[in-house]
C-alpha cells in the first residue's frame, strides 16, 4: 500500500501527483497538431560531442540525455546537467527498466527516473519496450520479448505504473532485434500498437531499428513503418548499423543480419523512412540522431541533423491528404 | 580562554586562524548571497567562456589561435598577419578586432593590448554583468557591506591587540601588522572578484560537461570547421592541447602545456543510449 510510511515510493508519488491525476503526455492527438508546433532535430548528448553541442546550439534544437547514467548522481554532478538544461531543451532517454518484462518495474529505478525529471525538467522521457531482467537475472541487453497476448497486459501495468510515479508517460520505443522473438504470435505493429493503445502511451519510434528488423525479417521497410501506431509517435530515433554474417544454422542457410550499433552513419533509407513517416503523420516530431562510438568529424553529426531536417521537410511537402485532414 | 592574552606567536596564530575562517566564510557568504541567475547566457560563443573564465586578455588569446586555426591569421616569420582583406570572414565582433590588430604583422600577444579588441570584449562584460555571471557596480556595492565586516573584524582584533601590547611595554607588534596588512589586501582582492558565485559554478559545469572531450583532445584536429577546438580553449584554455599536436599555439604563446591522455573513468558519459545492454540484437535503443 503506497500510504505506508516506510514507503519511499509511495510518498514520491504523492509528492508529485498531490491534488490530481498525473499528467498524461498526448498520444498525438489532434489538438497537439493545432499548436503548430514545428518538427525539432537534435542529438544525443555524449562528453564526446560537448564542445560541438555547444557550438552550434544554433543548429541543434534539442539533447538527449541517457538517464540510468545519472541514477545514482548527487547534486554536485547533477549541477552540470542543468546548466545544460538551461541551454537547449532536453529529453530523458531511459534504458533498463525493462517496462516489456512480465515483471513489475522495479521501484529503485522509477523513483530514480522521477528524481532526474525534478531535477532536470527535461520536456519528455522515454523507455524501450524491451525486457532486460527475469527472477533477479539481468540479461545484460534490450531483449525482444514474446509478442504475445499474455505479456501485454504486464507490460501496461508496467507502463501504467511509471506514467502514475513519474507524473507523466514515458514515450516507449520499438527496440531492434536480430531474429524474430520465438513465440510471438503477434506482429510487432500489432503487438507494439496494443500495448500503446491500452496504457494510452506515445511512441518513441527508432527507425533504425524498425529498418533492421524489417530487413531482418525479409518485410519491406515501408510496408512495416505503415503498420507502426503512427499516431501515437512523438519521438523518432535515427542511427545507424553493420551487417554481420549470420552462420549457416538447422536449415537455414548462411546470411547477413543487420545490427544496429549506433557507431555508423544513418544510412540513406533511415532517412527516406523518415521523409514517409513526416508524410503520414500531421503531429510535430522530435528527431534525436543517436551516435555511441567511433564519432566522426563534428560536421559529418551536423550534415546528418541537416539530413533529418531535410527528410522532414521532404515529407511534410508531400503530405498525405489524409494527414492534412486531421492537421486541418 | 581570552585570545588577547595570548603573546607572540601564540597569538600570531590564533589570527592566522582568525583570518582563514573569516575569509572561507565572506567566500561562502558570496557564494550563497549571489545567486544563479534566471537567465544564463548561451553558451555557445567560446570567447563568451573564455572571458568569463578568464577575462579580455583569455578571450583575446582564445580568438587569435581559433582564427589561426582557421587560416585567417597566418605565420610571416615569427609574426602573425591577417591572411585575408575579407572581414566577413570572421563571424563575431571579437574576431574582426583582432583580424584588424594583425593587419600589419605582430607578435602573437600584440593583441592582448590592442584598443580595438578589448573594445570588442565590452559586449561579453555587459552580457556577463547582466546575466549576473560576474560583479557589477550593484555586486560590487553589495560585497562592501560583508567585507566591511570581515575588515572590522580582522583589522580590529589585530588593532585592539596592538594598542593592548603598547600600553603594557610590548613592541613585538610588526609581524602582526603585516600579517593585517596582508589580510587588508586579500579582503580587496576578495571583494573585486570578477566572477560571481554563480560565475564560478558555470565556470565549473562547463569543465565538467566538456570533460570527455578535454581527454581526447589529442584527436582534435587542426584546422576543423565545427568550432571544437575554440570551444575546448574557452573552456579550459591553452594548456588543455598538447604542444605536439598544435604547435602552431606554441609559436604565437610560448607556455608550458601538459600533454593530456584519453580516459574513460567518467561513468555519467562513457555509456551509451545501449547502457549496459549491447547485446545478441545490437543496441535495439
Amino acid at each position: 500500500m503506497e500510504a505506508a510510511v516506510d514507503d519511499p515510493l509511495g510518498a514520491f508519488v504523492r509528492d508529485r501527483v498531490a491534488g490530481g491525476e498525473p499528467d498524461r503526455v498526448a498520444g498525438g492527438e489532434p489538438d497537439r497538431v493545432a499548436g503548430g508546433e514545428p518538427d525539432r532535430v537534435g542529438l544525443g548528448w555524449r562528453g564526446d560531442l560537448a564542445a560541438g553541442i555547444f557550438a552550434h546550439l544554433d543548429r541543434i534544437d534539442l539533447v538527449e540525455l541517457i538517464a540510468d547514467d545519472y541514477f545514482k548522481a548527487d547534486a554536485k554532478t547533477l549541477r552540470p546537467l542543468q546548466l545544460l538544461s538551461s541551454q537547449v531543451p532536453l529529453t530523458l532517454h531511459g534504458v533498463a527498466m525493462g517496462l516489456a518484462g512480465s515483471e513489475p518495474v522495479d521501484d529503485a529505478r522509477l523513483l530514480a527516473m522521477g528524481r532526474l525529471i525534478d531535477a532536470l525538467k527535461p520536456e519528455s522521457w522515454s523507455e524501450h519496450l524491451a525486457f532486460v531482467r527475469s527472477g533477479g537475472f539481468e540479461i545484460g541487453h534490450l531483449a525482444a520479448p514474446p509478442r504475445r497476448e499474455s505479456n501485454v497486459a504486464a507490460a501496461i501495468a508496467n507502463i501504467e505504473r511509471a506514467t502514475r510515479v513519474i507524473a507523466a508517460a514515458p514515450r516507449l520505443e520499438n527496440i531492434a532485434t536480430l531474429v524474430e522473438p520465438p513465440g510471438s504470435p503477434l506482429s510487432e505493429p500489432a503487438w507494439t500498437g496494443t500495448i500503446l493503445d491500452g496504457a494510452g502511451a506515445p511512441m518513441l519510434l527508432d527507425l533504425h531499428n524498425l529498418y533492421a528488423n524489417a530487413r531482418n525479417t525479409g518485410q519491406s521497410p515501408e510496408a512495416l513503418l505503415a503498420a507502426m501506431p503512427l499516431a501515437r509517435v512523438q519521438g523518432v530515433h535515427l542511427s545507424g548499423g553493420h551487417w554481420i554474417d549470420e552462420p549457416a544454422m538447422s536449415g537455414r542457410t548462411a546470411g547477413q543480419r543487420l545490427l544496429d550499433d549506433h557507431v555508423h552513419d544513418v544510412p540513406e533509407d533511415v532517412f527516406g523512412l523518415l521523409a514517409v513517416l513526416a508524410a503520414r503523420v500531421p503531429q510535430p516530431l522530435e528527431v534525436i540522431i543517436e551516435r555511441d562510438g567511433a564519432y566522426p568529424d563534428f560536421d559529418v553529426l551536423l550534415g546528418q541533423v541537416d539530413a533529418a531536417r531535410a527528410a522532414l521537410a521532404r515529407g511534410r511537402a508531400h503530405r498525405h491528404p489524409a494527414t492534412l485532414k486531421a492537421a486541418a | 580562554m581570552n585570545p588577547f592574552a595570548l603573546h607572540g606567536f601564540s597569538f600570531l596564530f590564533f589570527y592566522i586562524g582568525l583570518g582563514v575562517v573569516t575569509l572561507v566564510a565572506l567566500r561562502y557568504w558570496f557564494r550563497i548571497s549571489e545567486p544563479a541567475p534566471s537567465d544564463m547566457p548561451r553558451f555557445n560563443d567560446p570567447y563568451l567562456i573564455a572571458y568569463l573564465r578568464g577575462g579580455e586578455e583569455e578571450a583575446i588569446r582564445v580568438t587569435t589561435i581559433s582564427l589561426a586555426d582557421r587560416g585567417l591569421l597566418v605565420f610571416e616569420g615569427d609574426q602573425l598577419k591577417r591572411a585575408s582583406n575579407d572581414r566577413d570572414l570572421a563571424q563575431r565582433d571579437i574576431e574582426r578586432a583582432v583580424l584588424q590588430a594583425f593587419a600589419k604583422p605582430a607578435s602573437g600577444s600584440a593583441a592582448l593590448t590592442d584598443k580595438g579588441a578589448r573594445r570588442a570584449c565590452e559586449a561579453y562584460k555587459k552580457a556577463l554583468i547582466k546575466t549576473g555571471l560576474m560583479a557589477g557596480p550593484a555586486v560590487y556595492s553589495k560585497r562592501l557591506v560583508s567585507v566591511g565586516v570581515a575588515a572590522v573584524i580582522l583589522m580590529g582584533t589585530a588593532g585592539y591587540k596592538v594598542q593592548l601590547a603598547l600600553s603594557q611595554g610590548r613592541h613585538n607588534v610588526g609581524f602582526l601588522i603585516m600579517l593585517a596588512l596582508l589580510f587588508a589586501a586579500i579582503l580587496i582582492g576578495v571583494w573585486r572578484m570578477r566572477r560571481t558565485g554563480a560565475g564560478d559554478a558555470a565556470v565549473a559545469d562547463m569543465k565538467q560537461l566538456f570533460k570527455r572531450l578535454k581527454d581526447r583532445a589529442k584527436t582534435l584536429k587542426s584546422g576543423g570547421q565545427t568550432n571544437e577546438l575554440a570551444m575546448l580553449l574557452g573552456v579550459f584554455g591553452l594548456t588543455a592541447l598538447s604542444a605536439s599536436a598544435f604547435p602552431m599555439i606554441d609559436r604565437i604563446y610560448p607556455t608550458p602545456r601538459a600533454d593530456s591522455g584519453s580516459s574513460c573513468s567518467s561513468s555519467s558519459s562513457c555509456s551509451s543510449s545501449c547502457g549496459g545492454g549491447c547485446g545478441g540484437g545490437g543496441c535495439g535503443g
